[in-house]
């Protein structure tokens, strides 16, 4: 008998995972057995197989069909081993541009000058790479993506070679039936992740008058038109009054999740509205309090609060973002972050980093982890530098004999966001292989934060 | 199942996944069970720490969820 994977499954190894698999649109890469990699390895259509329970299970669960004999795997579906370390995920900054002013970004129209965006032959070679380091997902940010002039034929550079679209970060301002439409006939469907910073406040977080107006059309538009949104909404004294209203709001739009994100001290920031940035402890009070509300009514809504946790209204469930490990269950081996483990960020100007947290820091000090345009994507990956930062494990934390070595929440917490870790602290960390507590986590459990939750969350279970 | 009656692109794989020990069991295998017990015997199954970075992979409950993040 002769099989053949399947023409939506794509087998795969890299250097540090020798097997796995992908399944297409799908995120992430699933385990196998030795037995059924094995086993799906010689599901080529050319070699004969004995009938075996490894094979009807392989069957059973999708990965494998009989099929003739010559009929072979496509060839994206075929065995690829990559020499690099796994990275399943980009994120891809396609435009430092934006058609938007917003206060608190440095992606703003007024600093447009200073902004680069990637040609389009630079983006099919970095596309190239990509997938030959075995990417299978790209998240596309900015700027204003939508903004750059090549943005649909960069969607369908990504498609052509396997990869897949998951989400795109944009203000919306682009967004119209053709675009949604030409998306769709790429085979694109992603998360529409739209920033939207409140009735009322809108206009103001963007700098331009009428956003507020536009934003809702677009998210509309996209819930009319079977995309899933999740809406991004900023938290600081000016958004703070109205974001009780705007959930409501968002969630009888459709919208399928909205996140609570804690305005940041930027430089722009705090020129722009100095002193209304909230503390991160003025930030749990409020967010906790907008949960409770949210959470005493009907709402189809998921609800994140950045940093902190989720609700999940269908299920009457939270999740507790700081509490990395239930009791017993911490190991030295996990990933510090594991966004920074799985996912490789890239800028408008080629440089490589952890996560788009950490490029504002990097970019400021000098600190550079690889420029894509000078070096190959799987050079900097398996550099020393880059695995050092995202290869972090949560024992590599405590051996640095740092804050976190000693304290007893650290089998709960594991030392929380590394970007956080670099960002909050008020003295200089001394460099990426320094980087120790997340302060916003030694917050959480010094301040019984959890306690808190719980009775404001009453009668939510916590997962 | 002969091992060496594989299609070349098979055997390269193989090549490239084995040990030359492994390797030369497999070629004394006799039936596709029998290769797949090899390959399974051998203790090539995936850590711990490798199965993090897998979907249903370790076990642990709040593996930094993406969704926090991005």
């Amino acid at each position: 008998m002769y099989y053949r994977v399947n023409d939506d499954i794509a087998l795969r190894g890299w250097k540090d995972i020798p097997y796995a698999y992908y399944v297409k649109d799908e995120p992430g890469a699933r385990k196998l057995t030795s037995r059924e990699f094995f086993c799906m390895l010689l599901c080529d259509g050319t070699t004969d197989l004995e009938p075996s329970s490894t094979l009807e299970r392989l069957e059973r669960r999708g990965l494998v069909s009989r099929c003739k004999k010559g009929d072979a795997p496509s060839a994206w579906s075929a065995y690829r081993r990559c020499g690099n370390a796994h990275v399943p995920k980009m994120n891809l900054m396609l435009s430092g541009r934006c058609n938007y002013n917003c206060p608190h970004c440095f992606n703003a129209a007024d600093n447009a000058p200073l902004m680069t965006e990637w040609s389009f032959e630079d983006l099919v070679r970095l596309l190239d790479q990509a997938q030959a380091c075995g990417i299978h997902s790209v998240m596309i940010t900015g700027g204003e993506p939508m903004l750059h002039p090549r943005f649909m034929d960069a969607v369908r550079e990504i498609y052509a070679r396997g990869m897949y679209v998951d989400k795109i970060n944009t203000n919306g301002s682009f967004i119209c039936k053709d675009v949604l439409d030409e998306l769709r006939a790429i085979g694109c469907d992603p998360l529409m992740k739209i920033s939207f910073d409140g009735l009322g406040c809108h206009d103001f977080m963007r700098g331009v008058a009428g956003a507020q107006e536009r934003t809702l059309r677009a998210i509309e538009l996209c819930v009319e038109n079977g995309f899933k949104v999740a809406a991004q909404v900023q938290v600081n004294r000016v958004t703070a009054g109205s974001l009780n209203e705007t959930l409501c709001y968002l969630d009888d739009l459709g919208v399928s999740s909205a996140r609570l994100i804690r305005t940041s001290e930027s430089d722009r920031w705090l020129a722009n509205a100095a002193g209304a940035t909230l503390s991160v402890e003025e930030y749990y009070a409020t967010s906790l309090e907008v949960c409770g509300r949210y959470a005493g009514h009907d709402h189809t809504m998921e609800l994140f609060v950045w940093q902190l946790l989720s609700l999940s209204p269908a299920s009457k469930s939270y999740r507790l973002f700081p509490v990395r490990f239930a009791e017993g269950a911490y190991h030295d081996g996990c990933s510090r972050c594991l966004a920074n483990r799985q996912m490789v960020a890239i800028t408008s100007a080629g440089e490589v980093v952890p996560c788009m947290q950490m490029s504002g820091y990097f970019a400021k000090r000098g600190i550079s982890l690889g420029n894509v345009h000078e070096k190959p994507l799987s050079d900097i990956l398996a550099s020393d530098v880059y695995q050092t930062v995202a290869c972090d494990t949560v024992g590599d934390l405590r051996r640095r004999k740092g804050k976190c070595a000693t304290c007893r929440h650290f089998e709960q917490c594991a030392g929380g966001c590394p970007a956080l870790a670099l960002i909050l602290p008020d003295r200089e960390v001394e460099g990426v292989r320094s980087i120790d507590a997340d302060p916003s986590k030694c917050l959480f459990f010094d301040g019984d934060w959890q306690q808190r939750i719980k009775t404001m969350l009453a009668g939510w279970n916590c997962k | 199942m002969n091992i060496e009656e594989l299609s070349p692109e098979l055997q390269e794989q193989i090549k490239e996944a084995f040990s030359p020990e492994l390797l030369e069991k497999a070629k004394a295998a006799q039936s596709m069970e029998e290769l797949l017990d090899l390959v399974a015997s051998e203790g090539m199954e995936l850590s711990e720490e490798q199965l993090e970075l897998v979907a249903g992979g370790c076990g642990c409950d709040n593996c930094s969820p993406l969704g926090n993040c991005f």
